[in-house]
């Protein structure tokens, strides 16, 4: 079975659906970095928030395609507020501060949400447009895992768009290579980076909505993706977004072949690729300066 | 000029005779408590070697602890080693992990190392969860305790085995402080300060980073060892993310870079979180907000804060924060 | 002392060094100048192993060093200073000195022994700071010192490694002209014997300390030769000391 080709092409798109929330996610954090220098280790808690928003307004109206409207913006909310209480002024802080301070979030955002909707693992139903499967090569797939990967080429073609064809994105991208620069050129610094974390935050969200319809949505769903992001982000490099995209790609596939052919070393297939990597090029893949 | 009664010996000793002073007072609870108090003060200590002396900032140090804690377990119960073996067992494999570990982390250093170090832990505690053997999620109970035969002692008696953990922290203690204070201790603090001074000096900086990152790993690995035989009991939950989050709250807690403001952030966390846990299911959410507010409005912690003042006091007119 | 052969260096197509070489004989003072931008710290950083030259030959004291790690350059006898101030800021002068000094002595392997208890690196740390004239405030934190006694500590901490070749980069920068005074006053009062290679865009500091000059220009040695050579120098006046001198 393991030779068979049509088997290989489901697993590839269970690889790629993973990547693709993965790339959400990492694209966010890596940028955030590439910009102000911090790491939000409470990334994968705007993930869980996302999943959880999703759940709610979905319970309440009944409506998937409202919860996947909603809550990421929801999450965005969230990351807003976090980001004017405590990041702004944290702004000249040492990096590490900052650092610390998120994963002082991370526990914060763990019971709140255990608080508010229990222990108990729950999902959001697949909506009734895709409830139905596809059959690819005479394999029955799910087809809102197509959805996912869909969502999350669209998002990669509207970023890229955004950072290579616009100014807005141009400036983005100045920043990362030289943050001092930027402030040289007279552009409102401290508004494009919020702008640049709320935009991360969004997509955070948007991960964790749709991921509710896919994975199960409970606590600890935050760390477990932040540690597959973390990976994604250090593999891929810093701060770009073809290392986002190409980090995403690769651990999405090595999670997803490594449970498949390597089932007892499936915990260990990331990690012995994160580390192969790193051994070759430190500063991951795409590095957008030296780590 | 040498002055062997620094502030911070005085106090440890003040905690050490109060803990041994207590031991016969503090009944069954209050043992066990000073145990765990004193395993976890082992535990924060190892870890203020990387964050507070030598700003590497590990959130993945719970692997070490879970290692001598499951070394010691396989050991003595599935190979029937003695127990004082098996800690030593402990403590070589944690510190050659951290070497394997530390060989390629310590090269990156800054935010890198934070995650890579959180990540790696969780492999390893994905390893654990997984692996039937050694009891998957439900973990291996049965681990002995220390003999204490030789000094005609029973170690399952908790007021022994509380004195016994207090005086392995004194040991540990007064190793580090030696360490610390020694040249080997000043390149790391210099190398704290201004890496990139230290490597133009002439000093080879990653050598450096690797020997502490070894000596964090086994302490924490003996931490491990003496946890496992306290609670007879080891899981992966040993080396969860969280325990290295609640291992390094306690160090920033306590304030980093003095080895009794470790011991102090393990006392006061461990204890808050024994009273919160008591109060609300969702401690670790107060825990959390704790944490941020040390963090925001006492980047010393509460040693480090309560020794500025000290000093200040003490003589006025010195600079403030002086390097010890 | 120090010789090097044949330095180039580019990052992509941009050569930032571009063929320099230089040899600095024991008890030389030798000053590479150049406008900003001329390459000239590329080129320290090249020597000193914090760059890595594309080809290119290193040498001192008859070791080759050209493949060593910045580390090894300095124990290989190589000292710099540093153009920004690199220092120690939460130590005082002592502890800043003290601790270059342990470094010379390759004590870090130690870990026994009270530091405390190294007379020798006492002593070594205070014969520095009476070098770099610091000896009254010893005690002060870095972070309180002024500028000017900074910019003298950072030279110091140079000192302390005991180098065969002290390479000073820009050790003026940013100064008063009455500190830059005491600095020039406190270079030239160092024993006859040290090797120095010094690093200014301000050609009137290095005219009194120095004894020969290469002058840099786009990544590429213009001139070379002795201070009154290069004062005199034709292609220097044209390209860059005219508006200075005058």
């Amino acid at each position: 079975m393991f030779t068979d080709p049509t088997f290989l092409f489901i697993q590839t798109l269970n690889g790629l659906q993973l990547a693709m929330l993965l790339f959400l996610l990492s694209v966010g954090l890596s940028v955030i970095f590439g910009l102000m220098n911090f790491i939000n280790l409470a990334h994968g808690t705007l993930y869980m928030l996302g999943a959880y928003f999703g759940l709610w307004v979905y319970v309440n109206t009944g409506s998937f395609w409202v919860a996947l409207a909603l809550a990421p913006i929801g999450v965005m909310v969230v990351g807003m507020v976090f980001y004017v209480t405590l990041i702004k002024r944290l702004r000249t802080a040492p990096p590490l501060k900052q650092v610390l301070v998120t994963f002082g979030l991370i526990f914060v955002g763990l019971d709140a949400v255990r608080m508010s909707w229990g222990n108990l693992s729950k999902s959001i139903p697949t909506p009734d447009v895709f409830s139905q499967s596809v059959t690819i090569f005479g394999e029955i797939y799910p087809s809102y895992r197509l959805f996912i990967i869909g969502l999350g080429v669209a998002v990669f073609v509207i970023l890229y768009f955004v950072l290579e064809r616009t100014r807005i994105g141009s400036v983005i991208r100045a920043g990362v290579d030289d943050r001092d620069m930027v402030s040289c050129l007279g552009i409102n610094v401290d508004l494009a980076f919020f702008g640049v974390f709320c935009i991360g935050c969004y997509l955070a969200g948007l991960s964790g909505a749709v991921a509710g319809a896919v994975f199960p949505v409970e606590p600890g769903m935050d760390m477990s993706i932040l540690i597959l992001t973390l990976i994604v982000v250090v593999v891929g490099g810093l701060g770009s977004l073809k290392g986002a995209v190409v980090g995403s790609l690769m651990i999405g596939m090595a999670e997803t072949f490594g449970q498949v052919f390597l089932p007892q070393f499936a915990s260990v297939t990331i990690y012995a690729l994160m580390v192969v990597v790193l051994l070759v090029r430190p500063g991951g893949l795409f590095p957008t300066r030296a780590a | 000029m040498k002055n062997y009664f620094t502030l911070e010996r005085v106090t440890a000793l003040v905690i050490v005779v109060s803990c041994l002073g207590f031991v016969d007072f503090a009944g069954y609870y209050g043992q066990e408590l000073i145990a765990e108090i004193a395993i976890l003060a082992i535990f924060a200590m190892s870890l203020d070697l990387l964050v507070g002396y030598t700003g590497l900032v590990s959130l993945g140090h719970a692997a070490f602890l879970g290692i001598g804690a499951y070394a010691t377990g396989i050991l003595t119960v599935h190979m029937g080693w003695n127990v004082a073996s098996s800690m030593a067992a402990g403590v070589i494999m944690a510190g050659l992990i951290a070497a394997i570990i530390g060989a390629f982390v310590v090269r990156l250093g800054g935010i890198f190392f934070i995650m890579i170090t959180l990540a790696l832990s969780q492999m390893f505690y994905a390893y654990f969860l997984k692996n039937r053997e050694f009891g998957g999620d439900d973990g291996m109970p049965g681990i002995p305790r220390l003999d204490l035969e030789m000094f005609g002692l029973d170690a399952s008696d908790p007021a022994i085995f509380a004195v016994f953990t207090v005086i392995v922290a004194a040991l540990v203690f007064v190793l580090l402080d030696l360490i610390m204070n020694s040249p080997f201790g000043r390149y790391l603090l210099a190398i704290h300060q201004n890496e990139n001074r230290m490597r133009s000096l002439g000093a080879p900086i990653g050598l450096y980073k690797l020997a502490i990152f070894i000596v964090a790993g086994m302490v924490a690995g003996l931490a491990g060892s003496m946890q496992a035989q306290h609670m007879g009991f080891v899981s992966p939950d040993a080396m969860f993310w969280t325990v290295s989050g609640i291992v390094l709250i306690m160090v920033i807690v306590g304030g980093t870079g003095t080895l009794v403001g470790a011991v102090v952030g393990a006392a006061v966390v461990r204890m808050m979180s024994h009273e919160l846990s008591s109060l609300t299911e969702y401690w670790m959410m107060y825990m959390g907000l704790f944490f941020i507010g040390i963090v925001l409005f006492a980047g010393d912690g509460i040693y480090g804060t309560l020794a500025k003042y000290w000093h200040r006091a003490r003589d006025p007119k010195a600079p403030q924060d002086l390097a010890k | 002392m120090l010789k090097a052969t044949s330095l180039n260096k580019s990052f992509g197509s941009l050569v930032v060094t571009d063929n320099v070489s230089l040899h600095v004989p024991a008890g030389g003072r030798h000053a590479v100048i150049g406008p900003n931008g001329a390459g000239k710290t590329t080129f320290f950083n090249l020597l000193t192993g914090e760059i890595k030259a594309n080809s290119g030959q290193v040498v001192i004291d008859g070791q080759d060093i050209s493949s060593a790690s910045p580390d090894a350059r300095a124990r290989a006898g190589l000292g710099r200073s540093f153009q920004k101030n690199n220092l120690f800021m939460e130590m005082t002068v002592l502890e800043n000195l003290a601790t270059a000094s342990a470094v010379a002595m390759q004590l870090g392997k130690i870990f026994w022994k009270s530091f405390q208890t190294f007379s020798a690196v006492r002593q070594a740390a205070e014969e520095i700071a009476g070098l770099v004239n610091l000896a009254d405030v010893l005690k002060v934190p870095v972070k309180n010192l002024s500028y000017g006694h900074q910019r003298q500590l950072e030279v110091g901490l140079a000192l302390a490694t005991r180098p065969k070749v002290l390479m000073l980069d820009e050790p003026t920068s940013g100064m008063s002209p009455e500190e830059t005074a005491v600095m020039l006053k406190l270079i030239s009062s160092l024993p006859r014997t040290l090797t120095i290679l010094i690093i200014e865009h301000d050609m009137e500091v290095v005219f009194g300390v120095t004894d020969r000059i290469t002058v840099l220009d786009y990544g590429s040695v213009l001139v070379e030769g002795t201070v009154e050579e290069v004062r005199n120098s034709e292609i220097v006046r044209q390209r860059y000391l005219g508006e200075a001198i005058s």
